[in-house]
């Protein structure tokens, strides 16, 4: 019984933590120009989230090797040193966009000046980070984080066409003209780059050992990664949707975070609008967090440091220097006045760029018997992390060409 | 070693394209284009449309009184910012004339957003929503002219 309740908690948090700043624009936008004619590219993105979430959580409880060692290890220290600045620069540059909305959403609920919320929110962020435990963290975030299911609850009572959505998992392009042709492309790699974050899974993978799983949990493992994916995908789908229902006919392409979250209470009472903001909130104050300590654990996995929440912060000089860093310099970018959105954008196409190179050396790791033994790759998610290393590869390299030929997604 | 070559990974054929793409697009900054003009058009359509939705939302009371506010000064902002823009391409485009009646619009769609910041009674509402129609009435048509 006590399994089953670690287990359900773990998977609603896994989904309360799913969504994140850039999928909630980069959906809604998609749905606003294309409906549900990009289904499949969220189910393409939820299938590689799911193996790439469950491999890195197997090899960090089997191996005990988090994503940066596995990297510093398979890469070597030149490459790998660049995919570490490169991941961290990422980390960054989402950290600050996830903060700015932030602080956009705060001001949206409570009408307090924009930059005093944005300096007051990354102070409590720090403060929690400092305060709180890991798994404090990870469930108060992920719990409160389930409120977004508001925006499904509003996709259904707005009545969609639910065979449409099914003909959107046809992905033949739905598009004609070269512009949008271009565009079509461009918001299906941003589509999967988004469900893949790597931050996520980094995070996620530092969390196995930071809650000191054993080999008997790699089964909570499988069914955090699966289920918490699948639901969290269906949040996705919701986002999708409004923006089809509510955008689409109405030539709307939302470029302001406000319009996102009110598709998410469109047909209720400002009750609703309450939630929709406080779920989002939720969700994109964890995604802070998270890219905040993503950067600190993989600076100390890949140059050896101590690290680790569970471990007192003076004991882990550098892992909470490297926090504590990240969320200022985070800061100091969003108090620039750069727009979340424009940021956001950017770490979507490069967190794109950058996913081979940690996704490559976790697919070999798994499949080193000599390191995981009888948990090595079964077949199926051998075959299958082979094709998404070819798509993974294929978007990084379409990433930047598409970003600049669509003006970063301009319609 | 030639130490003056440029290194491997300039000499890549995706450095080249990526170089030749950032290249492609950096020509095009001087003059505003037709394509730029129809992509203003679109996202001041947009805003308006945006707008009026906010608007019914308002009217069906479904929005709190600081959401309100804030949004109505982010859309503002971003109408203000979006008639700069056109004005900006105006000066750098054959079609001055469209870019500049796309900015008089967006400039309108932000007195209009001034206007219903704060609780109003349903006529100035009412008012508003019947502004930004023809606003957004006003640029279709200059789409539909491109």
């Amino acid at each position: 019984m006590k399994k089953l309740l670690g287990i359900t908690l773990g998977i609603m948090t896994a989904l309360g933590g799913f969504v994140d700043l850039g999928q909630i624009v980069f959906t809604t936008q998609a749905g606003a120009l294309f409906g549900c004619k990009l289904l499949w590219a969220i189910l393409l993105g939820a299938v590689g989230i799911i193996l790439y979430m469950e491999m890195c959580g197997r090899v960090a409880v089997v191996a005990r090797e988090p994503v940066f060692a596995v990297v510093r290890t398979r890469l070597g220290d030149r490459l790998g040193l660049v995919t570490l600045i490169a991941s961290n620069l990422l980390n960054l540059i989402t950290c600050a966009a996830e903060i700015g909305g932030l602080a956009i959403l705060l001001h949206l609920l409570t009408g307090w000046p924009e930059r005093a919320v944005l300096i007051g929110s990354c102070l409590a962020l720090a403060a929690l980070i400092y305060l709180c435990s890991f798994q404090w963290i990870e469930r108060t975030f992920g719990l409160s984080g389930l409120l977004m299911i508001v925006f499904a609850v509003s996709a259904a009572a707005l009545h969609p066409d639910w065979r449409q959505l099914i003909a959107g998992l046809n992905p033949a392009p739905a598009a004609s003209g070269r512009h949008a042709l271009l565009l079509y492309a461009y918001f299906a790699v941003g589509i999967f780059s988004a469900m893949l974050m790597e931050y996520e899974v980094h995070f996620y993978s530092s969390g196995a050992i930071e809650e000191d799983w054993k080999v008997k949990d790699l089964g909570e493992n499988f069914m955090v990664a699966a289920l918490g994916s699948i639901l969290g995908s269906l949040l996705t789908v919701a986002l999708m949707m409004l923006g089809a229902i509510l955008f689409m006919p109405r030539q709307i392409f939302p470029q302001l975070l406000s319009t996102a979250v009110m598709a998410g209470a469109f047909p209720f009472s400002d009750k609703a609008l309450v939630i929709a903001l406080i779920g989002a909130m939720a969700c994109i104050g964890g995604a802070a967090i998270e890219t905040a300590l993503s950067g600190a654990y993989n600076v100390c996995q890949f140059f050896n440091f101590g690290w680790g929440k569970y471990r007192p912060a003076r004991d882990v000089p550098v892992f909470t220097a490297g926090w504590l860093g990240m969320l200022a310099l985070a800061l100091i970018i969003a108090v620039t006045g750069v727009r979340p959105l424009t940021l956001v954008n950017i770490s979507i196409v490069f967190g794109m760029v950058v996913m081979p190179l940690t996704y490559y050396p976790i697919l070999r790791t798994g499949a080193d018997r000599n390191v995981m033994g009888k948990h090595v790759n079964s077949k199926v998610i051998s075959v299958l992390g082979a094709i998404f290393l070819v798509l993974i590869t294929g978007a990084a390299a379409a990433a930047i060409p598409l970003m600049i030929l669509t003006h970063g997604g301009q319609p | 070693m030639n130490r003056f070559a440029f290194p491997r990974i300039m000499r890549s054929p995706f450095f080249l394209l990526i170089a030749a793409l950032v290249l492609t697009s950096c020509t095009g900054a001087g003059s505003a284009t037709t394509d730029d003009l129809r992509s203003d058009l679109r996202s001041a359509i947009s805003l308006a449309s945006e707008t009026d939705l906010f608007i019914s939302q308002i009217e069906s009371s479904r929005l709190l009184p600081k959401f309100r506010t804030a949004d109505a000064d982010y859309l503002r902002e971003e109408a203000r910012r979006q008639a700069a823009d056109a004005r900006k391409s105006a000066g750098k485009s054959s079609d001055a004339k469209t870019f500049n009646l796309c900015a008089g619009q967006l400039e309108q769609l932000a007195r209009e957003l001034a206007s219903i910041r704060t609780p109003s009674d349903k006529g100035t509402l009412a008012q508003a929503r019947l502004q930004v129609a023809t606003i957004r009435k006003t640029l279709l048509a200059a789409e539909a002219g491109q």
